[in-house]
């Protein structure tokens, strides 16, 4: 059943070929192995999602079953479960230590009340910010390549999913936090449209760049999960009425339109993920779509400035935590210290810059439909020091990872991570697909049809098989 | 212009309510003559004519 994607379980308990109470069993089974691999999880809620089980076996027998009924998932750790502590990976969490979270935060309720079962709170980076190595909890090795990070920020998310031990998982994106190891782990991963998802009870970092997002096995798990998430909630004040999603049913692209943009996006970007995202377009065009022009002038520019932005908001809403930055990870202090000394009139110029942005990306969707970009310029990073190889040129993290996702966060478009096969070095490498806001149906249409004609996203790290 | 040195940061960042340490100035300085490049030219550059200076319309472009 490890083979199995949401939609894929949910199949089987149709058929009564599987039940959730088997499942959930299962994926507790391979989350305490997974753990012990990839150091993942931080808190496996057997109890929890074992009553939950037995209630969904309960609703499959009597012919009442919830949309996602039975279906396990991993919570990032930034995330509340009511009944369980919320640790952001740091010591330094709250003033009240590890205590419970009183409420779940909106996109677990909205989940468990489709009847999804929540199994595990997933290790983290140090408030969805720090480095590979978390004081408290540590490093998450790569189920690919136990020598490599999993990436972040959702780090044991996106283990767990792709070590095969749950089918999804709930992540946060500040700066590519659900795509960056959603690519390195050889998943698909959704950052939906700023505000279509509500951030209630999500550990805050940073409000103008930051989404809630579904960590999955496939792009019909993902079209599954946003359908549930998305939607006002009446507390996030980012989080309005959208419009309808439909995503469409058929397997062919007629009339849709793609633009293959390079510059920042390709500049500093390895050969095995520039073939990647050029597999992707050739089947995309395959299924019917067209290429046409398409560029962002002012791409280069969106992750410096994307940065000032999280980074300013982040030094915000830690100084009331500023006596204990001796406690976090130093990583986290290098980052977001920088946010203390911006002026006000640079971090309001950066704003204004996103508009400029957003309007640099209207031109673009004026003439197509979707953006295709590389997710990230490698494959996953080196462990201990986290560096990535471009071309046989080592860089470091930071310089490179979000290249190509900021621009999604600090305009606050959608964007679909999903994987296009292995690099010689045995590891994914990942494409996005960039829609306009509150367009994820066209992303994860595309992504859908592509791997339908493909099998990348079926393929697990051989760990787990 | 250059980035103040240490001791205007440490100073600024004290009189915001941050208590940090000489080697995190000295880190968060190299921060920011790290950004500085990028944000120099985002002062250089002109305003667009059309109304975009309210960062208002940046929320306003996720709601339509």
């Amino acid at each position: 059943m490890s083979d199995l994607d949401a939609v894929g379980l949910l199949d089987a308990y149709a058929a009564g070929t599987l039940d959730p109470v088997d499942a959930v069993d299962d994926a507790l089974a391979r989350l305490a192995a997974a753990h012990e691999a990839l150091n993942c999880t931080i808190r496996v809620l057997d109890d929890r999602a074992r009553a939950a089980a037995e209630e969904s076996v309960r609703r499959w027998a009597s012919g009442t079953p919830r949309p996602l009924e039975g279906v396990p998932f991993g919570v990032k750790d930034v995330i509340d479960v009511a009944g369980v502590p919320t640790t952001a990976g740091s010591w330094c969490h709250g003033l009240d230590g590890d205590a419970p979270a009183a409420t779940s935060a909106t996109v677990v309720r909205r989940l468990e009340e489709a009847g999804a079962i929540a199994v595990s709170k997933d290790a983290t980076t140090e408030f969805a910010v720090g480095g590979p190595h978390p004081p408290r909890f540590g490093a998450v090795r790569n189920p690919w390549d136990h020598e490599r990070w999993a990436g972040g920020s959702s780090t044991g998310s996106a283990a767990a999913v792709a070590a095969r031990a749950v089918p999804c998982a709930l992540g946060t994106d500040v700066g590519g936090s659900v795509r960056l190891p959603s690519a390195w782990c050889g998943l698909t991963g959704l950052k939906p449209t700023a505000g279509a998802i509500p951030r209630t009870g999500v550990f805050p970092l940073s409000w103008t760049t930051e989404t809630v997002g579904p960590i999955a096995r496939s792009a019909r798990d993902a079209e599954r999960l946003f359908a549930v998430l998305r939607g006002p909630d009446g507390a996030d004040p980012r989080s309005g009425p959208l419009p309808s999603f439909d995503v469409p049913e058929g397997g062919h692209l007629t009339g849709l339109r793609i633009a293959v943009p390079g510059g920042a996006f390709t500049e500093l970007c390895d050969a095995a993920v520039r073939a990647g995202v050029a597999h992707l377009v050739d089947v995309l065009v395959a299924a019917g779509a067209e290429v046409v022009p398409g560029e962002v002038p002012s791409a280069a520019e969106a992750l410096p400035i994307g940065y000032q932005v999280v980074f300013t908001e982040a030094a915000t809403l830690h100084r009331v935590d500023a006596d204990r930055w001796d406690r976090y990870d130093p990583v986290v202090v290098r980052r977001i210290s920088q946010g203390i000394v911006t002026p006000a009139v640079d971090y309001l110029r950066a704003l204004q810059f996103r508009v400029e942005l957003q309007r640099e990306l209207d031109a673009v969707f004026a003439g197509a439909e979707l953006l295709v970009v590389p997710t990230c310029p490698s494959t996953a990073p080196r462990l201990p020091d986290g560096t990535v190889v471009v071309d046989g040129e080592e860089f470091p993290l930071y310089a490179a990872q979000s290249r190509s996702t900021m621009l999604g966060n600090l305009t606050g478009a959608p964007g679909l991570a999903v994987p296009t096969g292995l690099a010689p070095d045995g590891c994914p490498v990942s494409a996005q697909l960039v829609a306009a806001p509150h367009r994820e149906a066209t992303a994860l249409w595309a992504g859908r049809v592509f791997q339908e004609r493909t099998g990348h996203h079926l393929v697990a790290p051989p760990s787990a098989t | 212009m250059s980035v103040p040195d240490p001791a205007e940061l440490a100073a600024l960042a004290a009189r915001l309510g941050y208590r940090i340490d000489d080697e995190v100035v000295l880190a968060l300085r190299a921060a920011v003559v790290g950004t500085e490049d990028a944000v120099a030219r985002l002062r250089a550059r002109p305003l667009p004519a059309d109304g975009a200076a309210d960062p208002a319309h940046g929320d306003a472009w996720l709601r339509r």
